[in-house]
């Protein structure tokens, strides 16, 4: 039976998270091909004596010719990846248009498909959801048990307040002390270069970085008519009048300059970077992910 | 310097700043829509709102623009540079005063004539100042012409002087005569072609009815009507006529004979259905009156029987109730003068001791018919034989009619000059005794059963031949007439009777006999009508159109006198009392005395030689002068092209309006396309991508 992916909006509806997460993990390893990387790191560290109940694919069958005797490949990092997925929940991500997800339910979708795909390869994962501070921290595990635990904090998030990028990351950065990947999770609307610099630091201890932006169509392409007053989810102001027609091509233009920022930004500092609109279904969004990145 | 027609709309002019008004108090609110992050859309504000405040405030000037153009429309706007047209300081002007006989029509008790004397006496106090200071510099000059379908009095050159023009304007009548607005307008371009160069213009004073122009402005050739037409001269058409069209009129009335009858035709101009009581006066004697309910806009006629012979009868009017148009509700008919005429009548064939069978028996019978009283006969006639013929003199006759006689000596042929000839034929005529121009008509004779076809050709000597039996009138010889000009015909298409000329007399030749040797036409009722008929054709045609007794306004009267009279002069008595002597003036051939002053309708009477002649003349009722129908005024400006033509209605502010339009320049035009433009940048300013 072939796979069709579901958009974001009828996945919502499918089930608890686990079971949504399991959906499109499963989808999207039953459409891809037979992947040489498959959860172990392809370091090869030494050898160890065959025993009962080890996979046959690991023996070394060159030993054998030479010894007459079964040995197994062992590898240098057996227990894979460690990553921390970062969840912006500030007000700017309950935004949605039309029929959509708002940013923050796709962002949640998004945490829960990547740690159960992550934990499904048996990488650990753990999850970390802020605002203006962290608000809550799970620490990474390997086991697949553990996805119930981010569900379940991921389930009960609780939108915040106003977003600041830069002083959630710094104090992200002393929690965690060995080198993983950092999946950053946010719609980014905050002052690039502040963003930016911050996320830079991880870099330079070392942490592979990847940026997800999510945004909503509409705050791209600005479809807005006539005059309008905008009322700000973020910020202390009240809100701003505007003739809509008259300023879309100015904010589309602003808004393609701040992508731009970001993304030349962050290939400048190595970050992955990868934006996604909230109308885009998951897979094709991790599809994405996946065809830049070798290790997950 | 801007000067405004109407300035009382110039209240409104406010209403210019409505489309502000609407931008400040009454902009639609705006939906509130949540957004994640305000910042771009604010900073995007900051870039574009400068710019959009500009185009903006930009359409909403153009807009009031516009509206403040269309109120100026609307006040109709006039201005000034000192001087209209070219650099001319003179303006020539020219009042042409309708003075046709709807002019006469009463509104609200003033006639239309006399609203248009008050108006013009107006507009020449607005034109020239009392003090005469412009007029003094020689900027403004008048001239007055009386139009009709004729020019009536005109000023003998241009005039400044106010109260001269205002006495002349006091002594305008009403004529009788009908509208040729042409014709006036005309008289003022040859006017002005006389003049210096100068700023020029037209105010016809009328009623502006239909009758002002004959057919469709698509039919109207401009340059066939008025050679000397200027465009360049402005035409200012001031209309009296307040739309009342309420009229009733005698067109027409007919006369007829066996019994008298009183036919009058009368028409109503107006919408409404309306009771018309009509009456005829006859002789002076009013004789018979009746109520007609006439319809909207018909026409009906209603006979009137008179119990007396038409010998009692000479003159009569018919009469209407007087509406407010008097001048077209009585009509004046009257009766030709009755005179003798002799006759010679030649019998070729007298068949004495039964004179029933002789040639000349039954054409004399039917020319004495009419005889019924000594001195009052129509025909006078006399029977001869042929060989009295020659020893006949025959310069007192009006007629010969020759009844198959065997020859037309040369000798009487010369005698005959100035008088007509009918020539009958029969077994004793031998066409090569006669004259070649006689000869040679006459054919072969031919025997059968021939009956009568086309009877009256010319149309001129039969009436009402379809009360006769003309089926039994058969004819059993007869001669094949050749040339001349057939009057009328058998039924196999060969002529019965034809028409020659001999030295500018009239020569009737009668294809078969006129007694009952070929025919049984004598003993048919159509017999003496039609030798009546044919006599008088020959004798009194040539005489006709010079004793016409029906006449319009204008017309000349016209008197022949007789052969034989010895007074050569005659008097006319005019409808108001006032006489006039005639004398005789000899044509070549007649002596006739004329008059030339028919300007009011009535009964003219004419003595001389203890005879009375009436002469009636009428109105020219084929003109629809008495229809009131207004003109429509955009159809009126399509006669004029090229020319700056207005119309206007005349109050009191009109004077004032036609000096400003003299001494400015009408700016309509230039504000409408103003209008236009801002229209047409309002539209693609809203368009404009910012």
């Amino acid at each position: 039976m072939s796979y069709k992916y579901l958009d974001p909006v009828s996945l919502s509806k499918l089930g608890n998270l686990r079971l949504k997460a399991k959906y499109v993990v499963e989808g999207f390893i039953s459409g891809m091909h037979q992947s040489p990387h498959r959860g172990h790191s392809l370091e090869f560290a030494q050898h160890r004596e065959y025993t009962p109940g080890d996979e046959l694919r690991h023996i070394d069958w060159k030993v054998y010719g030479k010894t007459d005797k079964y040995f197994v490949k062992q590898y240098q990092e057996e227990t894979n990846l460690r990553a921390h997925i970062l969840l912006d929940i500030s007000n700017s991500m309950t935004y949605k248009f039309g029929g959509t997800l708002d940013k923050l339910s796709y962002g949640i979708h998004l945490a829960a498909v990547l740690g159960y795909l992550l934990l499904h390869q048996e990488d650990s994962v753990g999850l970390a959801v802020f605002d203006s501070e962290i608000r809550n921290f799970i620490p990474s595990r390997a086991h697949l048990g553990h996805f119930s635990i981010i569900a379940d904090a991921l389930e009960k998030i609780i939108p915040g307040k106003d977003t600041r990028i830069a002083p959630v990351l710094e104090s992200f950065s002393r929690r965690i002390r060995k080198r993983g990947l950092i999946i950053f999770i946010s719609d980014l609307f905050d002052e690039p270069e502040e963003v930016l610099k911050t996320l830079k630091n991880f870099r330079y201890q070392h942490h592979d970085v990847m940026v997800i932006q999510v945004i909503s169509n509409a705050e791209r392409e600005f479809p807005f008519e006539g005059p309008l007053f905008f009322e700000p989810l973020e910020g202390d102001n009240a809100g701003i009048y505007s003739e809509a027609d008259l300023i879309r091509d100015e904010y589309r233009r602003l808004m393609e300059e701040f992508i731009n920022r970001y993304k030349v930004g962050f290939r400048q500092a190595g970050i992955d970077y990868f934006l996604l609109s909230t109308d885009t279904p998951f897979e094709l969004g991790i599809r994405s992910l996946f065809s830049s990145r070798a290790d997950i | 310097m801007i000067s405004f027609l109407n300035p009382s709309l110039l209240w409104l002019l406010p209403l210019s700043l409505f489309p502000v008004i609407l931008h400040l108090f009454f902009r639609k609110k705006p939906r509130r829509v949540p957004f994640s992050d305000t910042r771009l859309i604010q900073l995007a504000m900051k870039r574009v709102l400068p710019r959009t405040k500009l185009h903006q405030w930009l359409l909403l000037v153009l807009r009031c623009l516009a509206l403040l153009s269309l109120l100026l429309i609307a006040a109709k706007p006039v201005g000034y540079s000192g001087f209209a047209n070219g650099n001319s300081r003179t303006q020539q002007v020219i009042l042409l005063a309708d003075t046709s006989y709807s002019m006469g029509y009463t509104e609200s008790g003033i006639t239309r004539l006399n609203k248009s004397k008050q108006f013009e006496k107006d507009l020449i106090g607005d034109l020239l100042s009392e003090e005469g200071e412009k007029a003094a510099a020689g900027f403004k000059q008048l001239n007055i012409v009386e139009f009709s379908d004729y020019i009536g009095r005109a000023l003998p050159e241009f005039s400044i002087d106010a109260g001269y023009l205002r006495k002349f304007v006091t002594e305008t009548a009403l004529s009788c005569r009908t509208t040729n607005l042409p014709a006036g307008l005309s008289f003022c371009y040859k006017s002005f072609a006389k003049m210096p160069p100068g700023n020029r213009a037209i105010i016809i004073v009328t009623d502006l009815a239909r009758h002002l122009f004959p057919g469709e402005a698509a039919q109207f050739n401009i340059k066939e009507a008025l050679p000397e037409y200027d465009p360049s001269v402005r035409l200012m058409f001031v209309s009296v006529n307040n739309g009342e069209n309420d009229n009733t009129c005698i067109e027409n009335v007919g006369v007829m004979d066996n019994p008298l009858r009183f036919v009058p035709e009368i028409r109503n101009f107006g919408a409404r259905r309306g009771r018309c009581p009509v009456s005829i006066d006859i002789n002076g004697r009013t004789v018979a009156n009746d109520l007609l309910d006439i319809p909207g806009d018909a026409a009906m006629t209603h006979e009137f029987r008179y119990g007396a012979d038409i010998r009692d009868f000479a003159s009569g009017t018919a009469f209407i109730q007087e509406d407010n148009l008097g001048a077209d509700d009585r009509y004046y008919f009257a009766q030709g003068p009755r005179v003798s005429r002799s006759v010679l009548i030649v019998d070729g064939d007298p068949k004495y001791g039964n004179t029933l069978d002789s040639e000349s028996y039954y054409v004399n019978t039917a020319l004495l018919e009419e005889k019924l009283e000594p001195g009052s006969n129509r025909f006078d006639t006399r029977v001869v034989t042929a060989e009295e013929f020659a020893r006949t003199g025959l310069q007192k006759y009006d007629l010969v009619i020759l009844c198959n006689v065997e020859k037309l000596p040369q000798e009487k042929l010369s005698e005959l000059s100035g008088i007509p000839l009918i020539v009958t034929l029969g077994d004793r005529v031998v066409p090569d005794n006669y004259p070649a121009f006689l000869s040679e008509s006459i054919g072969e004779t031919e025997k059968g059963e021939f009956k009568i076809g086309e009877l009256d050709r010319s149309g001129n000597f039969v009436k009402n031949p379809e009360e006769f039996e003309l089926g039994n009138i058969i004819f059993n010889r007869r001669a094949k007439l050749l040339g001349g000009n057939p009057l009328a015909g058998f039924n196999d298409g060969e002529p019965l009777l034809i028409e020659k000329e001999n030295s500018g007399n009239k020569v009737l030749i009668f294809g078969s006999s006129i007694d009952r040797d070929w025919t049984n036409f004598p003993s048919k009722p159509f017999y003496p009508s039609f030798i009546r008929s044919i006599v008088r054709y020959a004798v009194e045609r040539q005489r006709a159109e010079t004793e016409a007794n029906y006449l319009t306004v204008g017309e000349q009267i016209k008197y022949v006198f007789e052969k034989g009279d010895k007074n050569m002069s005659a008097r006319l008595i005019l409808p108001g009392g006032a006489e006039e002597n005639l004398k005789a003036v000899f044509t070549g051939s007649y002596s006739q005395a004329v008059y030339e002053g028919t300007d009011v309708p009535g009964m003219y009477r004419l003595e001389t030689g203890g005879k009375t002649v009436y002469f009636a003349v009428n109105l020219d009722m084929k003109k629809s002068e008495s229809n009131l129908a207004r003109f429509d005024a955009p159809g009126l400006k399509k006669y004029f092209p090229g020319a700056p033509v207005w119309i206007m209605r005349a109050d009191e502010t009109t004077p004032k309006n036609i000096s400003l339009l003299l001494e400015g320049k009408d700016l309509t035009r230039f504000f409408l396309i103003l209008v236009l433009v801002l229209l047409a940048a309002e539209t693609a300013l809203s368009n404009i991508k910012k």
